[in-house]
C-alpha cells in the first residue's frame, strides 16, 4: 500500500491527533448520546488530510447481524464501504477472529469496528485498538430502512467522524451491462458495491452511455428502441421516460448541465457528428462544434461554463474543451495518439480520461491548471472513467481475463477494488452524486 | 336398427308388387305430353381470359443483389473510403439508379478497440462518408439513412487484427416497397 512505511504502533495516529484526553471524553460522550445528540454538535474525531495514509480498521464482531438479511457477509459490506472511501484499509480476520484488542493490534488494526443487531436495531461502534476507548457509537433502528442500507449509513458515519468528509457507501452506479457475449447492452442501476443490480427499462433494445442527472433523480442514455439511436431522459423515481433527442442520424452521449436545463450531446443531423446543446424548455438546438472531424463524449464542467469533449480534428482523438457556447476551444491532451472519454472532477480542476499507452488503455488524470498528467491505473484494458462525488476516487471499466468489470481506484492509495462479480460484462459506468 | 330393417323390407315388398302390376300391362296411365323445350340461348362469346401472368415470387432485393451489397472496410480509426472499395460503391450506386424505389440503409461499425462512445461517433462518420461518396455518384441524398452501431455489433468476436479488420465496416441494406 502506497504511502505506508513500516507498521505503526496501533492507534498512534488516532490518539495522538485526537489530542487531549478531554477531546476523547467529548467524543465518547457524544457517541453515547447517539445520532440525536450528534446532530447538534460537531463530531469530528480528527480531520485528516487527503494525503494521509489510510487508517487500518479491523472488521470486528458482527455475528448477530444475519447475512441473509444483508444479502452478503455484513463484514464484507462494511469493509468494502470503508475501503472505497479511500480513507481506510480494512483488516478482515481469517478463520480465528481476534478476541482481544491485542489480537487486533497484532493484525495491524488501529481501530476496530463492530456491529450488533439488538431486536431490529443495528448497534455499531468503533474502538481504538491502542487504548480501548470508544471513538464512535451509533444505533440504526429498523425505521431507517433495510439492514444493508443501515450498514452503509454506519460506514458513512465512520468516514464522516474520522475525516469530516461525506462517505460514498450509499452512492450508486449506472452502467451498460451485456448479459453474455454478443447480446445487446442495456442500462443497469446498482449500489456502489455492485449489489442490487436492476435493469432500467426491461426492453430488448440496445442501450448505451448512461449518465446521472445532476440531482441523481434521473438517468440520460441512448437507446435503439425506435431502431435508431435516440437520447432518453428516464425518471428514476416514477419510472417514465421522455425522448429528448431523435433527429436524423446519431443522437447519443447526452449529459445534463449542472442546473438541469441544458443537454449536451452528439448529433449528426448536420452531416457529421457534432457536439450540440439543447435547451430542454425551449427545445432549441445549438451547434457547439463546426468541423468535419469526429466529435464525441461531451461532458459539462461542474460550474456549467465549460464542455469537455473528444475530437480527432488534430488527426487523432484527443480531449478538448470549450465554453458552453462553443467559443474558446482548447486542446487539453497533447501526448499520446488516443485520449477519449473525459470526465470532470467534482471541483472542476481536473479531467480524467482514457488514454492508449504502450501497455494498453489506462485511466489518466490531468490537472487543468498545471497540465500535469498522471496515470492512475495499471495493467491496461481500462476505459470510461467516472469521478466519485468526493473527487478522491475513479470508477472505470476494465477488461481482464476474459471479463469486463467495474473497478474503483482511489487516487491516493491507487488500489483497484473490483465492484462487479456477476455474469456478463459491465461498461461505461457513471458514479451517482451523493444521495 | 331392427326397425329400420323391417321398414326397408316392407318398402321392398311394395315395390315388387308395383312391378308385378306394371308387368301385367293393365291400366297404364296416359303418357303426359312434355312441353317443347325452349330453344337454347345462343352461346355467349366469352372473352378469352388473359394467360396467368408469370409473376416471380417476391425476392428480397437484399438477397437478389447480395453480391452487390457487400461490406466495405476501413483502416483503424479512419473513415475515408479505400480505393479498392470504390468499385463496390459504384456498383451500389448503379443499383440505386436502376431501381428508383430502392432506399439504402448504411450501417457504420467499428472494431472493439477504443472507447465505446468515440466508436459510436466514428461508426457514424463511416456511414456518412460512405453516403457522401454515393451522393457524389449522382444518387439523391434523400435515399439514404445512416445508423451507427459503434463497436456493438461485431461480425467476428475474435481479438486479432483479422477479426478487427472485418469488423471495421459499413454494411448495406436496401429498403424497397413490397409489390
Amino acid at each position: 500500500m502506497r504511502g505506508r512505511g513500516g507498521r505503526r504502533e496501533a492507534g498512534d495516529r488516532v490518539i495522538a491527533r485526537a489530542g487531549s484526553a478531554a477531546l476523547l471524553t467529548a467524543v465518547w460522550a457524544l457517541a453515547a448520546a447517539g445520532p440525536a445528540g450528534a446532530q447538534g454538535r460537531p463530531d469530528l474525531i480528527e480531520v485528516r488530510k487527503a494525503s494521509d495514509p489510510s487508517i487500518a480498521v479491523g472488521i470486528g464482531k458482527y455475528e448477530s447481524v444475519p447475512a441473509d438479511r444483508v444479502g452478503s457477509s455484513p463484514g464484507n459490506v462494511l469493509a468494502f464501504d470503508l475501503e472505497i472511501s479511500g480513507w481506510f484499509e480494512a483488516k478482515k480476520p481469517g478463520l480465528l477472529p481476534p478476541r482481544t484488542l491485542n489480537d487486533w493490534a497484532r493484525l495491524g488494526a488501529e481501530v476496530v469496528a463492530e456491529m450488533e443487531l439488538q431486536g431490529d436495531e443495528l448497534q455499531a461502534s468503533v474502538r481504538d485498538v491502542g487504548t480501548g476507548n470508544l471513538l464512535l457509537e451509533r444505533s440504526y433502528p429498523g425505521t431507517l430502512g433495510p439492514l444493508r442500507d443501515r450498514i452503509h449509513r454506519f460506514a458513512d458515519d465512520v468516514v464522516k467522524s474520522f475525516t469530516g468528509e461525506q462517505g460514498l457507501a450509499r452512492t450508486r452506479i449506472l452502467c451498460e451491462w451485456s448479459p453474455a457475449a454478443g447480446q445487446d447492452k442495456r442500462i443497469v442501476l446498482m449500489d456502489v458495491d455492485g449489489f442490487g443490480m436492476r435493469e432500467l427499462t426491461g426492453e430488448q433494445a440496445l442501450e448505451l452511455s448512461p449518465r446521472w442527472s445532476p440531482g441523481g433523480g434521473a438517468a440520460l442514455y441512448t437507446s435503439f428502441s425506435s431502431g435508431y439511436p435516440d437520447v432518453y431522459l428516464h425518471d428514476l423515481k416514477v419510472g417514465g421516460r421522455d425522448k429528448v433527442a431523435h433527429y436524423e442520424g446519431l443522437n447519443a452521449q447526452g449529459d445534463l448541465s449542472p442546473d438541469g436545463q441544458q443537454l449536451v450531446l452528439t448529433l449528426s443531423y448536420s452531416g457529421d457528428p457534432e457536439i450540440c446543446s439543447k435547451d430542454l424548455a425551449s427545445g432549441k438546438i445549438r451547434r457547439l462544434t463546426n468541423d468535419q472531424a469526429t466529435d464525441a463524449s461531451p461532458s459539462w464542467s461542474p460550474d456549467g461554463r465549460r464542455v469537455a469533449f473528444v475530437s480527432d480534428r488534430s488527426g487523432q482523438p484527443q480531449v478538448w474543451m470549450m465554453d458552453a457556447d462553443g467559443s474558446r476551444v482548447e486542446r487539453v491532451t497533447v501526448r499520446g495518439s488516443y485520449n477519449t472519454a473525459p470526465d470532470w472532477s467534482p471541483d472542476g480542476t481536473r479531467l480524467a480520461y482514457c488514454s492508449l499507452r504502450s501497455d494498453g488503455f489506462q485511466i489518466q488524470v490531468i490537472d487543468l491548471e498545471s497540465r500535469q498528467v498522471s496515470t492512475v491505473t495499471e495493467g491496461g484494458g481500462c476505459e470510461d472513467p467516472s469521478w466519485s462525488p468526493d473527487g478522491r476516487s475513479i470508477l472505470y471499466s476494465r477488461k481482464a481475463g476474459g471479463r469486463t468489470d467495474l473497478y474503483i481506484t482511489n487516487l491516493n492509495e491507487r488500489k483497484a477494488l473490483r465492484v462487479t462479480h456477476g455474469s456478463g460484462s459491465y461498461t461505461v459506468p457513471d458514479w451517482s452524486p451523493y444521495r | 336398427m331392427e326397425i329400420a330393417r323391417i321398414t326397408w323390407a316392407r318398402s321392398a315388398m311394395a315395390a315388387a308388387a308395383m312391378l308385378l302390376l306394371a308387368g301385367c300391362g293393365g291400366n297404364q296411365p296416359e303418357p303426359v305430353m312434355e312441353p317443347e323445350p325452349a330453344p337454347a340461348p345462343p352461346p355467349v362469346e366469352e372473352p378469352t381470359p388473359p394467360p396467368r401472368e408469370e409473376k416471380p415470387a417476391w425476392v428480397d432485393p437484399n438477397q437478389q443483389y447480395a453480391s452487390t451489397l457487400v461490406n466495405i472496410h476501413f483502416d483503424f480509426n479512419k473513415y475515408n473510403i479505400r480505393s479498392e472499395d470504390k468499385p463496390k460503391l459504384e456498383a451500389i450506386g448503379a443499383l440505386l439508379k436502376n431501381n428508383a424505389d430502392f432506399k439504402l440503409l448504411i450501417e457504420g461499425h467499428c472494431d472493439e478497440r477504443g472507447t465505446n462512445e468515440y466508436n459510436m461517433s466514428l461508426g457514424e462518420q463511416r456511414a456518412l462518408s460512405t453516403k457522401r461518396y454515393l451522393v457524389s455518384l449522382g444518387v439523391s441524398e434523400g435515399r439514404f439513412t445512416t445508423i451507427s452501431y459503434g463497436e456493438e455489433r461485431p461480425l467476428d468476436m475474435g481479438q486479432n487484427e483479422a477479426a478487427w479488420a472485418k469488423n471495421r465496416r459499413c454494411q448495406f441494406r436496401v429498403e424497397a416497397p413490397r409489390p
